[in-house]
């Protein structure tokens, strides 16, 4: 198991500095400078690409970004905030964005594996067609929609909840957009758990199981619930993902200051260091996200774990 | 000669049917078997013929889809008791008292079988422990020796390990021991050796049997392989589009055949001396999305009479033991002589069992 963690972790180091790399060459390919005030004459433009260092050769200026990575200095942002850490400016921002990708993938995984495990279990039924009609609803209509329509109608029509994220108050501002986000969460988890139930159901070792006479619980449980865990888990780590990166059209409907709005500005204004510290941190986190993945997977499925021997 | 041991398992006039996309496959048209106890029957035919749909009856295990229509199942679980009819029994009752505790069964493919994410101990313990309140320990004990009754060596350290380790053989003596695990009297095999390598099939066959005469187990082999059936069965019952239409004792099918279709599959058996043509009975077998007229087998039968494409025919009492459903038994048919192949290979058969006897 020791061995297993140690490869995939090497891998994921490998997989973060390739990451760097291409996003530094991409960076490079954008039309534009971030010093784009009209206000700057040639000169003074010059003189600052001089003083950040920007006209070196991209290769000496990627283990230059490098070297001061590993120092923990991502560099500084160029027009946003100017001179402010980029690290300070993430600082303040993830921890909002995380706490409300992290409570969508919560709720929405905990209504969709009911969901789905409901539908398997009366496949074919009433229940099962309504649980299907509503995660296809749930997949197919962006989830910016459903923020405009709670953001309508519980905001602004009935005035139940607040209309934008506050700070002062972030658990009851956070309720609508939580909601918006996990509605997709939901539907596509309820969907994987169903389709991966009912084929456990149909499995040979659950008809095995159930000619032993084991109790439903036992069966429910140690058969089917088990068994069908693992392809919805990395569904769910693949979410989590896309929560955090993709939140970025819901923070700017409910203005919550998230780490997906500071990268749509960034990238607009070219403030290089924000935008190559955020696709870090995006791919950092898709890394470690898979690693734990993986990990879960050697927990869950023995066939994993023991076939690194 | 006739058989005078207790009826264990008793089929009459089973009819079941299925309905999927719409349509109804009725599966199980009228079929009566009879188990008595200690003995072995096979249940012989094509994929299809609902050999292992009228198993899965009596163990109250067919899929959402099944519907009963008629016939009963009489069952006695032990010896001198009452016989309970599996199919008007309570579902909870059956699957506390009879499922997996008096009726054990035993699966085809070994490989997918036994649950992947559980160990092989647990899965044992999980099995004994679904019928008796024994503690983990008397339950873990009980595993043990189970696994080196069916043949498996160093069960301490089997037990803790999962499925994906153990050899296709390995997993069907596991799935045995844990059909074995509460003492059933009636063990049902569904094509125990079909999935596994030939000379693994020997080794699990001569395990099922030697178990059957260490614990009076009667067994009932559901299979396609006649090699399987002479070596292990006592009655055979061959099975074809959802009736049983030829029925009796090893030595009657074998040697005595009287349906076309028994013939057909007596025929198929590859042997040394086949070469490369291997017979094949010609045609597949009917859908029964609609009940067939006169007999099912008619369409791929050379021998057919024109009665069998209107009326199906009853079943034709050969001897006590021994009975066919076709038209050639009755007295008005022509006289109809087994292909000559067949009565060379039946000739060879019964020299080689001569021998062996010797």
């Amino acid at each position: 198991m020791r061995k297993y963690i140690f490869k995939k972790l090497m891998l994921s180091i490998v997989t973060l500095f390739v990451i760097v790399l291409v996003l530094f060459l991409l960076m490079e390919l954008m039309p534009g400078s971030p010093f784009n005030n009209d206000k700057l004459s040639d000169e003074q433009r010059e003189a600052l690409i001089r003083a950040y260092g920007l006209d070196k050769p991209v290769m000496v200026r990627f283990f230059l970004y490098l070297r001061n990575m590993f120092k923990g200095d991502f560099g500084v942002s160029y027009n946003l905030s100017i001179n402010t850490p980029v690290l300070t400016m993430i600082r303040s921002r993830l921890p909002i964005s995380m706490r409300i990708g992290v409570s969508a993938l919560l709720l929405g995984s905990v209504i969709g594996l009911a969901i789905g495990f409901l539908a398997a279990f009366h496949q074919g039924k009433a229940a099962d067609i309504l649980c299907m009609v509503v995660s296809v609803i749930g997949i197919s209509v962006p989830s910016y929609i459903f923020a405009i329509a709670l953001s309508y109608y519980g905001g602004f029509r009935f005035k139940w909840l607040p209309l934008l994220y506050d700070f002062r108050n972030p658990v009851v501002s956070s309720i609508m957009p939580v909601t918006a986000l996990s509605i997709a969460v939901m539907a596509v988890i309820a969907r994987f758990t169903r389709d991966e139930a009912v084929s456990v159901m149909k499995s040979d070792y659950v008809m095995f199981a159930r000619s032993q006479g084991l109790s439903d619980s036992t069966l429910l449980f140690r058969y089917v619930i088990r068994n069908s865990l693992m392809p919805v888990i990395t569904v769910m780590t693949m979410l989590l993902v896309g929560l955090l990166t993709g939140s970025l059209v819901t923070e700017q409907i409910f203005a919550i200051p998230g780490i997906g709005f500071l990268l749509s500005s960034a990238i607009t204004a070219n403030d290089y260091n924000v935008v190559i510290t955020l696709g870090f941190l995006y791919a950092g986190i898709y890394v470690v996200a898979r690693l734990i993945l993986d990990i879960l997977y050697g927990i869950i499925d023995p066939r994993v774990r023991l076939g690194e021997k | 000669m006739a058989d005078t041991a207790e009826i264990v398992l008793e089929v009459k006039d089973l009819d079941i049917s299925f309905r999927s996309a719409g349509e109804t496959v009725h599966a199980i048209r009228g079929v009566n078997l009879i188990l008595r106890r200690g003995e072995t029957v096979a249940l012989v035919g094509e994929s299809g013929s609902g050999k292992s749909v009228t198993m899965k009856a009596a163990m109250g295990i067919l899929p959402d889809n099944a519907r009963i229509n008629s016939g009963s199942i009489l069952y006695r679980p032990e010896p001198g008791a009452e016989p309970v009819d599996l199919l008007k029994a309570d579902p909870a009752w059956i699957r506390k008292n009879i499922r997996g505790r008096s009726i054990a069964m035993v699966f085809q493919d070994p490989m997918t079988s036994l649950n992947p994410t559980m160990t092989i101990g647990a899965q044992l313990i999980a099995a004994i422990r679904a019928h008796e309140t024994v503690s983990r320990k008397v339950a873990f004990d009980r595993a043990m020796t189970l696994l080196a009754e069916v043949g498996i060596t160093e069960p301490e350290r089997r037990m803790r390990q999962y499925p994906h380790e153990f050899s296709g053989g390995m997993r069907q003596r596991i799935v045995i021991a844990i059909a074995l695990s509460c003492n059933p009297s009636l063990l049902i095999c569904d094509e125990p050796t079909t999935a596994l390598d030939v000379t693994i099939q020997d080794h699990i066959l001569d395990l099922i049997v030697s178990l059957q005469e260490k614990r009076g187990l009667s067994v009932i082999y559901i299979t396609h392989d006649l090699g399987v059936v002479a070596r292990v069965a006592d009655y055979v019952n061959v099975m074809y589009a959802g009736r049983i239409i030829e029925t009796g004792t090893i030595i009657d099918v074998f040697y005595d055949p009287q349906h076309p279709y028994t013939w057909g599959l007596l025929s198929a058996i590859p042997d040394t001396e086949s070469g490369d043509t291997l017979y094949s009975i010609p045609g597949t077998p009917p859908v029964l999305t609609k009940d067939p007229v006169g007999d099912a087998f008619a369409p791929r039968n050379p021998y057919a009479l024109e009665i069998d494409f209107k009326e199906e025919p009853p079943m034709f009492r050969i001897s006590e033991t021994h009975s066919a459903a076709t038209w050639l038994l009755d007295e008005r048919a022509p006289r109809v002589a087994r292909p000559e192949a067949l009565e060379a290979r039946i000739q060879k058969m019964r020299e080689e069992a001569a021998d062996y006897v010797r």
